[in-house]
């Protein structure tokens, strides 16, 4: 998944931005709404973690004026003000999701895992494809019963394609989900680990649409 | 009451000035019109006097060229004129220079008649002396003054007589229409007590009198101030809290990635024991931003909204982020609606749910319960609170048994509130309802 997330505080962000990362999400960490306003203008995101209280603005009035332009990213509110008014005025302004700090990061990957099922259309952290079993909230797979273990950036692709089951994936969207590993990505790189996902989990896992993309196939 | 205070009412002020005022008006009134009436009755008793001199000397010449001429009458017919002239009080003397006492009537010897024309008076009579034939005949007439002073006292009487009656009954009326008159300052008073930390909302100066609008505008003013501190301290309580909360969750984040991140165990434990330590610090921030906001916010507010959402929102929270704890909500079909401030109510829920879950028996739910009327019961099961330790655990800082991360702040939090709110809050112990268990009973 790509994340944005919107946090002024350098220390909490650069953990935050840490902790997704290990989750095998890529993440564009920025400290102000202009900012955030255009990363949403310029790449799809698959979530936006967005803080209330930022160096140019609050981020309820932010989060509705982009609801009211019709964007759809999901949203899942950190911040300090903890109130029940807070949340409510933050739910109605569109958020799916609402963290109070100080919070666990697991709590935080907990949430992100379970706002994007619910945006997916499978609520059901569980999913089986033929004899592979996945758990996506405990990142999770096994091949007839057996443990199958995927690079960090092997998940990355593989959640994409288990979060759009019926519809093909471009290989720019799948390069999204690679974005925040830092190295360059080749021009073969999709490729290389569409491959070994297929070989950890069977040719039929991932269908090649050629000159389209990628979708999840039934092994 | 004393005096001083009775005449500290406006309402009497006012009475007693304008009766006292109309008293004065309605006496100098009277006075006037007695005089004029008296000078008026007087001239008309003189006129009636001079009448009487002109009626009397006629007959009194004619009598006398009549004994010239014949002899005098018998006692009797003189007798019959005066008793006739007695009837109308006139005493009369005629005399002539020359025939000297020409009559008298009856009563007339013990007058003194003054001797100059014109009219005179002493202090029991009125008298009128007119001199005619060419100076030889002098006539005096005198009247008591009696029948003036009777006239005049009549006069008086029947003046003052509405006085007795109109004055009290002015001051009544005056009492009850200054009443009226002084209702809107009572409607202010009843608007004035309704304002307090839960309505700080201006008071209507339409259909006030103008007197009445720099009062009210001041205290609107007063108001205004007043909410503008309550909220200045809300704002203090939230922008505090988040100052204090980015850092916390910023170290709480890092400790924790430290933990994930190392390989070395040592390294592992005393990331641990520095992310409890914070956590332990965010609780204490937690509850005394609680605490400050319970003390300072304003509880009550001017609009009533519906409170399912919060206890909807504060019990998803706790299901959320403590996934093994099984909760029971309750929660009726209409809206719960209160002017109490959902976020003081989401404050009193979390921490008795907070102490329900810390002192409840492992496993067994935590039950919820909002009613239509405004109660809000969060019961656990669990040992019996002895009843000693229930009444100390109002206090601050004070810790149930096995409580050892509690802050103790909880329950004196949701005292403050409920006193603050006008809300009223129990703790029972064991359940009315069950053997064992702690009830927190919360009614706004």
């Amino acid at each position: 998944m790509r994340i944005l997330l919107v946090e002024d505080d350098a220390i909490l962000g650069a953990a935050v931005a840490d902790q997704i990362r290990s989750d095998g999400h890529s993440v564009d960490h920025v400290t102000r709404l202009d900012d955030a306003g255009t990363a949403l203008k310029s790449s799809p995101f698959d979530l936006m973690l967005l803080d209330l209280m930022l160096p140019d603005g609050r981020g309820v009035p932010f989060l509705k004026d982009i609801r009211a332009k019709g964007d759809v990213t999901p949203v899942i509110i950190l911040t300090a003000l903890d109130q029940v008014s807070d949340r409510i005025a933050g739910l109605t302004a569109g958020a799916d999701d609402y963290l109070a700090k100080p919070f666990d990061l697991d709590e935080l990957s907990a949430r992100i895992g379970s706002v994007s099922r619910r945006y997916a259309g499978n609520p059901n952290p569980l999913i089986s494809l033929g004899d592979i079993e996945v758990d996506i909230a405990a990142k999770q797979i096994t091949k007839a019963g057996k443990p199958v273990v995927l690079t960090s950036r092997e998940w990355a692709i593989f959640e994409v394609l288990l979060q759009r089951p019926n519809q093909i994936v471009t290989k720019t969207q799948l390069e999204e989900a690679l974005y925040s590993f830092d190295d360059s990505i080749g021009s073969n790189t999709i490729e290389v680990h569409v491959s070994h996902l297929r070989k950890k989990l069977g040719k039929e896992i991932i269908v090649t649409s050629r000159g389209l993309g990628y979708r999840l196939g039934q092994p | 009451m004393t005096l001083g205070g009775r005449l500290n009412s406006l309402r009497i002020r006012i009475a007693l000035f304008v009766g006292l005022m109309v008293t004065v008006f309605w006496l100098i009134a009277a006075a006037l019109t007695v005089s004029h009436l008296f000078a008026e009755v007087s001239e008309n008793f003189d006129r009636d006097l001079r009448a009487n001199a002109e009626r009397i000397l006629p007959i009194v010449l004619q009598k006398h060229r009549d004994d010239v001429y014949r002899p005098p009458r018998d006692e009797h017919e003189e007798e019959e004129h005066g008793g006739r002239r007695d009837d109308d009080d006139v005493e009369f003397v005629v005399t002539s220079e020359r025939h000297g006492l020409l009559m008298q009537s009856r009563e007339a010897s013990a007058i003194t008649f003054p001797t100059e024309p014109g009219y005179h008076s002493d202090d029991k009579y009125r008298y009128f002396v007119d001199v005619v034939q060419r100076g030889d005949v002098t006539i005096a007439v005198a009247r008591p003054l009696d029948a003036r002073e009777q006239l005049a006292l009549a006069v008086m009487g029947a003046l003052s007589m509405p006085l007795l009656i109109v004055i009290p009954l002015t001051l009544l009326g005056i009492f009850i229409l200054v009443g009226r008159g002084l209702r809107p300052i009572k409607t202010l008073e009843d608007e004035m007590g309704k304002r307090g930390p839960s309505n700080l909302s201006p008071i209507s100066a339409t259909d006030m009198p103008r007197e009445l609008v720099p009062v009210v505008d001041s205290g609107n003013r007063l108001l205004e101030r007043v909410a503008e501190g309550f909220e200045a301290e809300r704002s203090f309580a939230s922008n505090a809290a988040h100052e204090m909360r980015t850092p916390l969750a910023g170290a709480i984040a890092q400790a924790q990635r430290l933990k994930a991140q190392s390989s070395d165990p040592i390294a592992v434990e005393r990331a641990g024991e520095i992310e409890a330590s914070l956590k332990r610090l965010s609780r204490y921030g937690e509850k005394l931003m609680q605490l400050a906001r319970a003390e300072g916010a304003r509880l009550r507010q001017e609009e009533q909204t519906d409170l399912r959402p919060v206890v909807r929102i504060v019990l998803e929270d706790f299901i959320r982020s403590q996934r093994n704890d099984h909760f029971e909500m309750q929660l009726p079909d209409d809206p719960v609606m209160s002017d109490l401030d959902p976020d003081a109510l989401g404050i009193v829920l979390r921490n008795l749910v907070e102490n329900a879950l810390t002192h409840g028996e492992a496993g067994k739910p935590v039950q919820i319960e909002l009613t239509a009327d405004c109660v809000l019961t969060v019961s656990n099961d669990g040992e019996t609170i002895p009843a000693a330790t229930l009444e100390r655990l109002g206090q601050r800082f004070m810790r149930g048994d096995g409580a050892g991360d509690g802050t103790g702040l909880g329950l004196s939090i949701i005292h403050i509130i409920a006193e603050r709110s006008n809300a009223t809050f129990e703790l029972l112990s064991p359940r009315p309802d069950g053997a064992s268990g702690t009830v927190g009973w919360f009614s706004f």
